[in-house]
């Protein structure tokens, strides 16, 4: 503790120092440092504005950590930030084209009621049942799934084609006339057992959720050559579809996401004759805690006033997104940074794991 | 002139299906096996249905594949099994014949080869 309290103090005295040389040197408005040298009638030279400031291309990725262990809904957005250095593409402003890329399939962090309809006939205990496992994520989670008679923004079938879901605001671009989530054969003979299993882990994918066990962590456990051979001998699954199915783990900077968890209801069974330790990966059969929490965390029944939110789909302000009107990331043309410091400044690694 | 056949409930397949050379078979299944007959018909893969999306362009679910394909070649016995079900969880196996033959004379118009047409061959 006393460690921890030596760091705390020597972390304010930098801070400290900091406000002192802008107080003596120059003024800082929201980021943006005006050379405003003080006057004696005390009148301003130039009206201040605030510009948002970028970190210097070299601490993006930690600034991007920071984020998403701060709220796991920074992650995509920051994800875009250090993709964009890997890819060369420092220095560039990037283009609204570019946006897309960034834009991920989160609805959001408003509270929201999505319309639920179905493709074929159903009873209404059905339906009420259906319903009441698709909303048992409200239990933390701000967004609720209403019947409609109309055609709904998630449309289920109870046809065949077996268990999916669109992911998140995917389910926006699907053509109306088609179903987003297919439950098939559910009837209300059904397990209680599958419609925790099924429904549940369906409306995750709804809200956005991906495959658990295509995390890096899990992907890892598994022996891609006896994955191959399983999946060909059991079900004929070629290799590109084992990969897809199996054996890519998903990017985790675009995610946001607590560790990986083999019991979350968004991940899958998988034998343990494909793992390399040959234990099974469990998969989920409900809802666990760190499920309902990630879900409190990323769709917050109270929102946060930042969220830009228009019909049905997250928008990013092309400004923000792009990091702002002409503002580049990286290094300028120059070679000098004028949003950076000397690393000696920097504050350390350790201060961050107090956040 | 061969046919698109689409199959949506492969538990109502009949134990032996008949059908002709070139016709291909779509079947709303996760997986499938060929044990026998791989000269008369081809086990074209396992896929996951997509659908273009209001944006333009290909959008699939987050989910198991739920489409096989089978190309009838030629004239003879396949023996095959269709995997349906959750294919994480509990599958079920559904086994069946394909039975390939050429069409005969006595079948409706249009599914009989240009040899056994009426008139066919016979014109100068």
């Amino acid at each position: 503790m006393k460690r921890r309290e030596a760091m705390l103090r020597e972390a304010l005295e930098h801070i400290a120092k900091a406000v002192d040389d802008a107080l003596h040197d120059h003024v800082h408005v929201c980021g943006q440092s005006h050379n405003h040298h003080h006057e004696d009638n005390g009148s301003a030279a130039e009206p201040l504005t605030c510009i948002p400031k970028t970190l210097p291309a070299r601490l993006l990725e930690r600034g991007a950590r920071t984020a998403s262990q701060i709220n796991p809904v920074n992650a995509p957005v920051m994800a875009g930030l250090f993709a964009a250095q890997q890819e060369g593409l420092e220095g560039q402003v990037l283009e609204p084209a570019r946006i897309a890329v960034l834009t991920t399939k989160y609805w959001g962090a408003r509270p929201r009621r999505l319309t639920v309809s179905f493709m074929e006939s159903t009873p209404t205990d059905l339906r009420n049942r259906i319903l009441a496992h698709m909303n048992v994520w409200t239990r933390t989670g701000s967004i609720s799934f209403v019947w409609t008679a109309g055609t709904g923004e998630i449309r289920i079938s109870r046809g065949s084609g077996g268990y999916y879901s669109y992911l998140g605001t995917d389910v926006l671009l699907i053509p109306r006339q088609r179903q987003t989530m297919n439950l098939e054969g559910f009837t209300m003979s059904t397990p209680e057992s599958e419609y925790k299993r099924v429904i549940r882990h369906e409306t995750g994918h709804t809200l956005g959720c991906p495959h658990e066990h295509m995390r890096r962590d899990l992907v890892a456990r598994i022996d891609p050559q006896k994955a191959y051979d399983y999946f060909w001998r059991t079900q004929r699954w070629d290799k590109a579809m084992v990969d897809s199915q199996v054996l890519t783990s998903l990017d985790e900077r675009s995610l946001m996401s607590t560790p990986a968890d083999q019991t979350s209801i968004m991940c899958y069974q998988l034998p343990g004759s494909i793992t390399r330790d040959g234990r099974p990966i469990l998969g989920g059969a409900d809802i666990n805690a760190t499920d309902y929490d990630f879900i409190g965390r990323i769709y917050p029944r109270v929102a946060p006033a930042a969220a830009l939110v228009s019909d049905g789909v997250v928008e990013l302000e092309e400004s923000e997104a792009a990091g702002g009107a002409g503002r580049s990331f990286g290094p300028e043309a120059n070679g000098v940074d004028p949003n950076d410091w000397d690393p000696s400044e920097d504050v350390r690694e350790e201060y961050l794991a107090l956040v | 002139m061969a046919r698109l056949i689409t199959i949506e409930a492969p538990e109502t397949l009949p134990p032996r299906l008949e059908v002709h050379p070139g016709d291909l078979l779509v079947v709303e299944a996760c997986g499938a096996q060929q044990w026998e007959g791989e000269a008369v018909a081809t086990l074209l893969g396992v896929f996951t249905r997509g659908v273009v999306g209001l944006h333009q362009q290909v959008l699939t679910p987050a989910g198991p594949p739920n489409a096989v394909a089978i190309l009838a070649v030629a004239p003879g016995v396949a023996r095959l099994e269709l995997v349906t079900g959750d294919p994480w969880r509990s599958v079920r196996r559904v086994p069946f014949e394909l039975i390939v033959a050429r069409a005969s004379a006595g079948d409706p118009p249009g599914e009989r080869p240009p040899e056994a047409r009426d008139g066919a061959g016979t014109a100068g």
